[in-house]
């Protein structure tokens, strides 16, 4: 990366300046004696006696435990911007209960739950079971720079009285203009940043703040710059820095053995975030700590969150566990819906596939290779011209006849739809734009150029409702040659401008509603993916379910789109990172994550691209993709040898898709990523916190991948009671253990207590797997006890959200293994189970019966005891079942 | 026969691997199970030879008689995913999808297709058969070249060897005359300059005595005062100036100062008078010089010519032989040229000054020279006939050890150029040469790559050529280009792919690849 192109706090105005705010420098009281209450709510003066601007602070209570605190100016020069279209528009109110003391209001969730406004100086502290978790302002760090009018250079000097004036405070550095890199940002609108210190007393170990390449667990910023949330189009990024990247999620969750919670600063301006957590860069005040015996009994997490523009209005998830954290912010951001069976299987992608007949040989190379996979991607290269919407007519001249030869096997394909149009005249989309003003604007009122793929291009205003209605509007078949199975994939929507400031736009180009850029820049990536999902539902007439791959997001994204962690490069480095970022994109909402295999830029070693199939595979989102300029990397392009290790990995994946396609409900339903942190299960084993190379699927699978080139063995932390290798299902007790590696092992163990349901015949796409038997996984607890789910539907329309789908529940207890249908189905399927594996049995059964209304009751074969394979059960999934081991 | 004794998915000709009268055992012998186990939708054996005709095992295959067309054997990972496969439809029979049995229409088309193959293989073989007959005429004459070369070298060789001793023997005694010659003249001009140094003493020594008009042994101002001569300004007077400047600021000159250095101010003005010299034009600066200026010296005749840089490059040539012959074969000199040697400047003296030469040595000189200057001659003559003999065994050398495939079928694509336009680029193939690509609307000449080597696979490696090592890319490899090659009754690129940056793909069709058809198929019923 060059990081010259990319502003540190220093270069930053409004960071330059909140950073400078001293503990305790803050002057806010709140004015308890002119609050009111409502059901769900207060309202409280607020005023800087510094300079006495009045406030007005909000305290909402949510349904299920979750806070909101919203501060903003009473009477603002303008109105300032508040966050639209990220979260969900019906959240449901709480009833509070307010108990008002002389310093304080107690504002009362539950038993265990409360909130507390102090007046002087203003600060608001959160309580969970008893303990304080989450404080604002408590060090009196506040600083909102109200909205004023330029002052004018040529009277201040001799105008006395205006440094007494309430409301004018000592001009700072970057109030009015600031340049960076030649670039001028005119700011006409003044200072306008917000910035509160918020701690966390119970914890140092603070989680998520996507995306960064970067630890899940965040890093202390003493002596370094912030982490900062700014989507921006970083070319060749680096990993182990705090840099902003193509998405930002402004929310984190603190955790320790008690509580959890989780904290959204909904703001879509750049923002920056110190974190004080102890272990920072600064190594001298490291060794003073170490000195002093200070660091020790240390246990609060320290944050402070700075945004150019916009209010304060932050979210406090109450837990008190991960999971409850998860679904507080999925009430409040909605979660991740279901996708498509093909969508959670392999993806291959390439910059570019060249013309029609490259895209048959690719689709016809995973065949005779026996490689399954599900869909295949262009790139840029397939328009006319870098033209979106449009074909390359020599290259790609029978679209709809190239796609239906891909889906005739079960396949999809996906095409590239990026946000800039390019300025031609004659192309439809640029003189629709002009026409119907869809464009966004220079801070003078014209059509803002700027430049990118096609060369010229301007940028559609997707915050202006008409211009989604066009977008979307776009997608039908009669206005893009193709067909329904073909999906979509939006890239450089930070929005990525290769001329512009931090190539991005300039931040006083106007929006619609006149807010601008500066207030929304986060936003722009999601409202493009918003009206691209609106577009595939008028594509399919609402029958299929949208899919979309982006690589900006915002808080709230993950409603519409799938992402990935941008153009990666082909480094051992790149491949670990790849886990701490889906992982904190997976607990801000992203259930669907992944990272373009084998690394983006440059050609990867083949033990490299291996051990990345081997890894990805049990990510949630799988893509092959490379860059124009390397070798090509289709899976079979490793030598005979890589090419069976590779296939064997990709078979595991397949295997394993009705396990995925079950969490990708739960995701739906509970707001819990399929991709977990290991603490999210066990909450109070502290060996979990720090533990970046591991994670769950689900709360079965432990992944411990090979992340080490030329490793030969993996060192792995088992938390719990029991594991067994998923593959050669030797037993683990909990613990740390050093497993052995070859070129063809992934670590991946199953949890004793758990039942997998799986696939075993593996076919050349997902879809076309739909009618096959499931094999189970059951591995015994030490109570010889296990359970499991497993959700089935149509895999591709919305029909389960009528009813059409099918839940079961597995149960082993007492030598039975029960299989109960939670909902008596209205989907019809004739899959069956075909076999059930028992890890953890000791002896030996003298007979197994199965009864179920389709079968009888019948006595099975089986062989083994660890494992133990029971033959051909023939049950039907449809139907209540139970096997008896005697 | 009947094949209704063998279970799905089974051939015929494996039929009797699964006798239904016993318990099944695996292929790989790795279990034996009961025969209602086979085909039961459940994978017992890891070989997956228990489920031939289900999917249950996902790495067994299924057979497929596809009566009408060619037997199939697909992976049971196939059978009943909802997608025909089998042109007879025997692999969906769970009822989800109806596959209508088009074995008989593709059968047909797969008849015409193979005929029309087998008939350009045979048309191709055909011209396959003159290839190669092209190719080992070609190898054979030259061989026979070759070994004609061979021939032509070894007296090429002792020809030179003659012409070598010949001119060592009539150098020799040309080189004492010359040596003679050259300290004849030497002596000569040693005497002339001596003559020359006294002639011009006296002369100063006149001029002093006549300026010294009291015969005191010095000039002094007065005396040259009284002469016009030393008026350099013209003005009809002689100055104080004027006389001091030819004293070299002095008051006067001894004889001795005037001999080492007075006279050389002096004698210009002399000569002046005298007419024999003309002032240069009075302007500016120049006077002051030219009037101090010593008369040019006249080129001494005795010196040869300097030899110029060109000619010099040449003299090493013996170093220079083994180059690559491509050199001698694309420079345009004429061969002349090519052996000048350090020998050269006696023969451009010998050549250039001809006419001075009769002057210069004496007659037995000359007729040595003579001599010495035909031996040289025929030398080089000889030792070019001997590099051109090598260069060329060089060159059938090279092509003769080029792999043009068994029998020399692709012979004759040697030496040709193949061309293929597509919307920007025109690519040119040059088999066992190169490969290059123009621009179609202009643009340079990019190099894709020069002849590697043969790079199909071990066992058939003649249907890919390897062309690298040609233009590097900006941010990627050096170009290189796969020529796969096919049976085809023409010699032609039939398409060229970019796959990934840089590494281009080229299918050639020629009739060298073809080969010869067998009879029937015995696959097809």
């Amino acid at each position: 990366v060059d990081r010259s192109k990319f502003k540190t706090c220093d270069q930053s105005g409004f960071c330059k300046r909140q950073r400078n705010v001293k503990e305790g420098s803050a002057t806010y009281e709140a004015d308890l004696s002119q609050g009111t209450v409502s059901t769900s709510s207060v309202s409280i003066p607020v005023i800087n006696k510094g300079n006495g601007i009045p406030f007005v602070l909000e305290v909402f209570l949510l349904e299920g435990l979750k806070f909101r605190v919203k501060l903003n100016e009473a009477k603002p020069l303008r109105p300032r911007y508040e966050v639209e279209h990220a979260l969900l528009s019906n959240m449901r109110e709480g009833k509070l209960e307010v108990k008002k003391a002389a310093d304080h209001w107690a504002l009362i969730a539950d038993t265990n739950n409360e909130a507390r406004v102090y007046s002087t100086p203003l600060r608001i502290e959160f309580y969970s079971g008893g303990e304080k978790v989450t404080v604002i302002n408590g060090r009196q760090m506040l600083k909102f720079e109200h909205l004023r009018k330029k002052p004018d250079v040529n009277d201040e000097p001799n105008d006395e009285n205006a440094a007494n004036e309430e409301g004018k405070e000592e001009p700072e550095p970057s109030m009015w203009e600031e340049s960076f890199g030649g670039h001028q940002d005119s700011k006409p609108r003044g200072p306008e940043s917000v910035g509160v210190d918020i701690d966390f007393p119970f914890t140092q170990h603070l989680y998520g703040l996507p995306e960064h390449a970067d630890s899940f667990l965040i890093k202390d910023t003493k002596g370094g710059d912030p982490y900062r949330l700014y989507n921006l189009d970083v070319f060749e990024y680096e990993v182990n820095n705090g840099m902003a990247l193509y998405a930002s999620v402004p929310y984190i969750m603190a955790h320790s053995p008690k509580n959890t919670v989780g904290l959204l600063w909904l703001n879509a301006a750049e923002t920056w975030v110190d974190f004080d957590v102890g272990g920072g860069s600064n190594l001298v005040d490291s060794i003073v700590n170490l000195v002093g015996g200070g660091a020790s009994d240390e246990k609060v997490g320290r944050t402070r969150w700075m945004s150019e523009s916009g209010i304060i209005d932050i979210f406090v998830f109450m837990g008190p566990k991960p999971t409850d954290v998860m679904r507080q912010f999925g009430e409040v951001a909605g979660t991740a819906p279901l996708p498509q069976m093909w969508a959670i299987a392999s993806q291959q992608c390439r910059w570019n596939y060249n013309d029609e007949e490259d895209v048959r040989q690719v689709d016809e190379g995973f065949d005779s290779h026996d490689m399954p996979y599900d869909s295949i991607w262009l790139d840029i290269e397939h328009t006319d011209g870098k033209k979106y919407f449009t074909w390359d007519s020599h290259k790609f001249g029978h679209p709809v006849e190239m796609i239906q030869n891909i889906t005739a096997k079960g396949r999809k394909m996906v095409t590239i739809i990026d946000p800039h149009i390019k300025r031609e005249s004659g192309y439809f989309v640029h003189e629709d734009a002009l026409r119907d003003d869809l464009y966004v604007k220079d801070k003078t009122g014209k059509v803002y150029e700027g430049w990118c793929w096609p060369g010229a291009a301007s940028y559609l205003d997707f915050f202006d409702p008409k211009v989604r209605e066009y977008w979307s509007s776009r997608f039908r078949l009669e206005n893009y040659p193709s067909t329904v199975d073909l999906y979509t994939w939006n890239d450089m929507n930070e929005p990525s401008v290769f001329n512009g400031p931090e190539v991005t736009m300039p931040k006083d180009l106007i929006h619609y509603g006149d807010w601008e850029h500066r207030d929304v820049h986060n936003l722009y990536g999601l409202l493009m993916v918003k009206a691209t999902y609106d577009g595939q539902m008028l594509r399919s007439e609402n029958q299929l379910r949208p899919f979309i791959l982006t690589r900006a997001a915002y808080v709230g994204s993950h409603r519409y789109t799938s992402i990935w962690t941008g153009d990666n490069t082909a480094e051992w480095s790149h491949l670990k990172i790849s886990i701490p970022m889906c992982l904190s994109l997976g607990i801000a909402g992203f259930a669907h994550c992944g990272a373009d295999i084998g690394g983006f830029f440059h050609n990867p070693e083949p033990e490299l691209i291996l051990r990345w199939y081997q890894a990805a595979m049990f990510q949630p989102f799988v893509r092959n993709h490379a860059h124009i300029e390397t070798k090509r990397r289709e899976p079979w392009l490793f030598g005979d040898h890589n090419t069976a290790l590779i296939r064997s990995a990709i078979r595991k994946r397949y295997a394993l898709l009705p396990y995925w396609y079950t969490l990708f409900h739960q995701a739906e339903m509970e707001g819990i990523p399929p991709m977990r942190p290991i603490w999210m299960l066990f909450p109070d084993d502290v060996k979990t916190y720090n533990i970046e190379g591991q994670h769950l699927i689900g709360n079965a699978l432990m992944v411990a991948p090979v992340l080490e080139k030329g490793a030969s063995k993996v060192s792995v932390y088992l938390p719990g009671v029991i594991w067994y290798d998923f593959y050669n299902y030797v037993a683990y007790q909990s613990g740390y253990h050093t497993i052995p590696v070859t070129e063809d092992s992934i670590p991946v163990f199953q949890r004793g207590g758990t039942i997998i349901p799986t696939k075993q015949r593996i076919r050349r796409a997902s879809t076309l797997m739909k009618r096959d038997p499931f094999t189970l996984f059951v591995a015994l607890d030490e109570n010889n006890e296990a359970r499991g789910r497993l959700y089935i539907d149509d895999g591709q329309s919305f029909g389960y959200r009528n009813g059409k789908f099918l839940e079961v529940e597995f149960t082993f207890k007492d030598n039975k293994l029960q299989s109960r249908v939670v909902n008596p189905g209205s989907y019809a399927t004739t899959e069956w189970v075909e076999r059930v594996v028992i890890l953890g049995w000791r002896n030996r059964p003298a007979s197994i019966t199965v009864s179920s209304k389709s079968v009888g009751t019948s006595k099975l074969e089986f062989e083994g005891t660890h494992p133990l394979v029971i033959r051909k059960p023939r049950t039907l999934i449809t139907e209540d079942w139970e096997i008896i081991l005697s | 026969s009947d094949d209704r004794l063998t279970p799905r998915g089974v051939p015929l000709s494996r039929g009797a691997l699964y006798d239904p009268q016993k318990d099944f055992s695996c292929l790989d012998g790795s279990k034996l199970i009961p025969f209602s186990f086979v085909n039961d939708d459940y994978c017992d054996c890891e070989d997956g030879s228990d489920e031939p005709g289900t999917s249950a095992c996902s790495n067994g295959y299924f057979y497929c008689l596809n009566a009408g067309h060619i037997p199939l054997n697909i992976r049971t990972s196939r059978v009943n995913d909802g997608i025909c496969d089998c042109c007879d439809g025997s692999d969906e029979f769970d009822g989800t999808v109806t596959c209508s049995n088009t074995c008989l229409e593709m059968g047909r088309a797969a008849r015409e297709e193979n005929e029309r193959k087998a008939r350009l293989a045979r048309d191709g073989y055909q011209k396959r058969i003159e290839m190669s007959q092209q190719g080992k005429d070609s190898r054979r004459s030259k061989e026979e070249e070759r070994s004609k070369l061979e021939v032509d070298l070894q007296q090429a060789e002792s020809q030179k060897e003659d012409k070598q001793r010949v001119k060592e023997e009539v150098e020799a005694p040309e080189k004492e005359a010359l040596e003679k010659h050259r300290q004849l003249e030497e002596e000569k001009r040693r005497k002339e300059d001596e003559e020359e140094k006294s002639k011009s003493e006296a002369e100063a020594e006149n001029i002093f005595n006549l300026l010294d008009s009291n015969e005191d042994g010095l000039i002094t101002a007065d005396e040259i005062k009284t002469r016009q001569t030393f008026d350099r300004n013209k003005d009809g007077a002689v100055s104080d100036e004027e006389a001091l400047f030819f004293l070299n600021m002095e008051n006067e000159m001894s004889k001795d100062e005037f001999m080492k250095t007075g006279w050389i101010l002096f004698k210009p003005y002399f000569l002046i008078e005298s007419g024999m010299f003309q002032p240069p034009q009075p302007e500016g600066t120049d006077e002051e010089t030219a009037t101090t200026q010593e008369p040019p010296a006249p080129e001494p005749v005795t010196e040869p010519p300097p030899l110029d840089a060109d000619e010099n490059i040449n003299t090493d040539y013996e170093d220079d032989e083994l180059e690559d012959s491509e050199k001698s074969e694309s420079s345009n000199l004429p061969e002349d040229d090519e052996s000048e040697d350090d020998d050269t400047k006696l023969n451009l003296e010998s050549e250039d000054t001809d006419a001075t030469r009769v002057d210069l040595y004496d007659e037995p000189t000359r007729l040595l020279i003579e001599a010495a200057d035909k031996a040289r001659q025929e030398f080089h003559d000889a030792e070019r006939a001997v590099r051109d003999v090598k260069n060329k065994l060089q060159e059938l050398n090279d092509a003769l050890s080029l792999d043009l495939g068994d029998d020399d079928r692709f012979g004759p694509l040697f030496g040709q150029c193949f061309d293929l336009s597509d919307r920007e680029y025109t690519y040119t193939l040059c088999p066992f040469q190169k490969s290059n690509q123009r621009g179609v609307n202009g643009g340079g000449e990019v190099h894709l790559g020069k002849w590697n080597a043969w790079s199909g696979p071990e066992n058939d490696k003649y249907t890919s050529m390897l062309y690298d090592g040609g233009q590097a890319c900006w941010n990627g490899p050096a170009r290189s280009v796969k020529v796969n090659v096919q049976c085809g009754t023409e010699n032609k690129i039939l398409s060229v792919s970019e796959p990934s940056r840089c590494v281009y793909e080229m299918e050639f069709s020629t009739p060298a690849a073809c080969q010869r058809i067998e009879s029937a198929t015995h696959d097809e019923l």
